[in-house]
This record gives structure tokens, sequence and C-alpha cells, in this order.
């Protein structure tokens, strides 16, 4: 017995990203189950009882039911939010060298260095896709791009559902998952989740959104007139 | 998901809750098909010879914290007439991919609605939603 108990290895530290990734599907899984069989009861209820509860003179039964069911959806959205995030850290990437003109295409590029279009930057170019729509949606949008030594950073205008929100989009969404579950900030976040595996950063501050993505020595040949 | 107008449903599932209401729903969708309940793969396992051809299974992609990958792929080994859908409460595209890659027909999250679970069960009967009774 004291044999066994000296030979046994004591265990590594624990990768707290591995534990973040676990806690977060676990929070996210295992908490919704519960959470479905309260929202559910609560529609039972109201589909079965619901001209009884509205009849009810102290219509404290209604009441009840509202609490229930307000509660269950504030919840379910929290809940989406931390399932959104879990899903961006495991999502698989597809990084590659993408000129920003594939990035950018139909928005108007503003930039003091020239036409950087055919500047290369290695990303997931859906991902990146993703976070610009999220912000500037399917109408074309000023992206003001500038380069420094190892980003190509493109400012994406300042929306007014952002006019709060500086710094980080995650840590903002885990500052107040109640305020910010379901809304921009919760895109952006899982957005900067999935960025940063690549290399890239996201941040907001008075100017925009800013977008940092990790470039590629630029082809001198590349074409920068389109 | 096509429809598949069940002859009878297994529902495997270790939350209890859930699948009673699956029951539920299903009872009110279509009164007349066998519906049976179970909590644990093996019970799941043990059922499967007498189920009637063409029926279908609902298994919950987490039994007592272990995943039914495996019993998707033993269920459909050994009956192969017998479609299998998972239901999780969450569930990735990769996830899905998954199931379906284990012979599953289908892989879906369990809906947060009554409607979305009448949506989704109606389609494993056989039903249009709209001619279906509520509870009363």
């Amino acid at each position: 017995m004291v044999q066994s108990i000296v030979n046994t290895p004591a265990p590594g530290p624990v990768d707290p990203d591995l534990l973040v990734e676990a806690l977060l599907y676990s929070v996210s899984h295992d908490l919704r189950s519960p959470l479905l069989t309260l929202s559910l009861a609560g529609e039972l209820i109201a589909e079965s009882l619901g001209d009884r509860l509205r009849e009810d003179p102290s219509n404290s039964g209604r009441v009840a039911l509202d609490a229930l069911q307000h509660g269950a959806r504030d919840l379910e959205r929290m809940l989406q939010s931390l399932t959104l995030i879990s899903r961006a850290r495991r999502r698989p990437l597809e990084t590659s060298r993408a000129p920003l003109r594939l990035l950018l295409g139909g928005h108007v590029v503003i930039s003091e260095d020239g036409d950087l279009g055919g500047r290369l930057v290695s990303v997931d170019p859906i991902a990146v896709r993703e976070i610009i729509d999220s912000v500037c949606g399917e109408e074309p949008a000023e992206i003001h791009v500038r380069l420094t030594d190892e980003f190509a950073v493109l400012r994406l205008p300042l929306v007014d559902s952002l006019a709060d929100v500086r710094g980080t989009p995650l840590v903002t969404l885990a500052q107040s998952l109640q305020m910010h579950a379901g809304t921009l900030v919760e895109a952006l976040a899982a957005g900067q989740v999935v960025a940063e595996r690549f290399g890239a950063r996201v941040g907001v501050d008075e100017h925009g959104v800013h977008l940092w993505l990790p470039r590629l020595e630029a082809t001198p040949t590349s074409g920068l007139g389109s | 998901m096509r429809p598949f107008a069940a002859s009878a449903v297994l529902v495997v599932d270790d939350d209890l809750d859930h699948a009673q209401i699956a029951r539920l729903v299903l009872r009110m969708l279509a009164p007349t098909t066998g519906v049976q309940v179970v909590h644990e793969a093996s019970g799941a396992i043990a059922r499967l010879d007498a189920l009637p051809r063409g029926a279908v299974v609902l298994i919950d992609r987490w039994l007592h914290g272990v995943e039914s990958f495996d019993t998707v792929v033993e269920m459909r080994s050994r009956r192969p007439d017998v479609h299998v859908v998972m239901l999780s409460a969450v569930l990735s595209s990769i996830d899905r991919a998954y199931a379906l890659a284990c012979g599953a027909v289908d892989a879906i999250e369990k809906p947060s609605s009554l409607d979305g679970w009448r949506e989704a069960l109606a389609s494993i009967v056989g039903v249009d939603t709209d001619a279906t009774p509520r509870a009363a």
C-alpha cells in the first residue's frame, strides 16, 4: 500500500486553456438541460392551465408563470452566449494567405498608404468577413486601413450599439452577460476568440472597431490597383 | 430532416423530464404511435429486437456521462431498418457530422420551445403540426 502511494506520480498542472474550455462546454451544455425543462414546463402549464390562470382573480398564478418564463428566456439568452464562445474556441480554422481586397470587397476602403488591396494577411478569411459583416451589415461601409510592421489594421465604423463599449469585446461580454448576451458585443466576442487563434486582435475604442490582422510580406508585383 | 412516419418510437434519455416531455408531445402528435421510454443505453439495446420495422429511436447524446455514439453504431449494426435520431441540449456542426457518420439519420439540438419539439417530432411520426392538438 505504502509502496503504491510512493510510486504514484504527481499529476501535472492543469492546462488553464483546457480547463476553461471544459468549463465553458460543461456550463453551456449541462445548464441548458434543466433550463430546457423549466422553459418547456412553463409552456406546458400555460397551454394546459392558461384559461384558468387568466380567470384567477388574484392573478398570482399568471404572474408566477410569466416570471418563470421570463427568467427561463433570460437564462437561455445568456447560455447561448457561452455556447457561442465555447464553439468559437473549437471551430476548425482555415487560415490562408489572403489579400486585403478579398476581405474588404464591397466596402469603401480608405487608406493614407495608397492602395493596399494586394497586401497579404494570414487569416481565416471567412472568420474575418463574419466580424466585418457583424459590424457593417450588408451595406457598404467606410473601412480605414493602415499598416504596421506586424499587422494590417482595419478600423470599422463605430455603430450605435457599441457606443459605450471600450476595450476587447470578450472582456466586455464577460463583465456582464446579462447586458451583452445576444448583442453585437457577443458576436464580436466570438469573433475575437476565433481571430486570436490565428494571431489577430479585436478591440473597440471611441473611433471604431479595430481588427489587427497578422501581415505576410506583400508581394511586390501584387496588383494594388483593383 | 425528411419525414419518417415511424411505426413506433423509443425515447432514450437519462433526463427523465426531457423523456417525459418527448413522450407527451409524441402522444399529442400521434396518439396511436407506440412510444416507449428508457433511460439507459443498455435498456435501449435490450428493447431493440422488439421494435417493429420502421421504428425510430430518439437517443440523447449523453447518457449518464457517457457519449452515446457507440450505442448508435451498435443499434444501426443490429437493426439497420431502425432509424436513429440523436438529440442533445447543445450540438455543434462537428457533433452532428459525427452522429451521422455513426449511422444516425439526423442529429438535432433539443428545441427550447414546445412548438420546436412539435415541429421536430412531427417529422419523425409523419404528421402535420398544424393539424395536431395542443395540451388542454
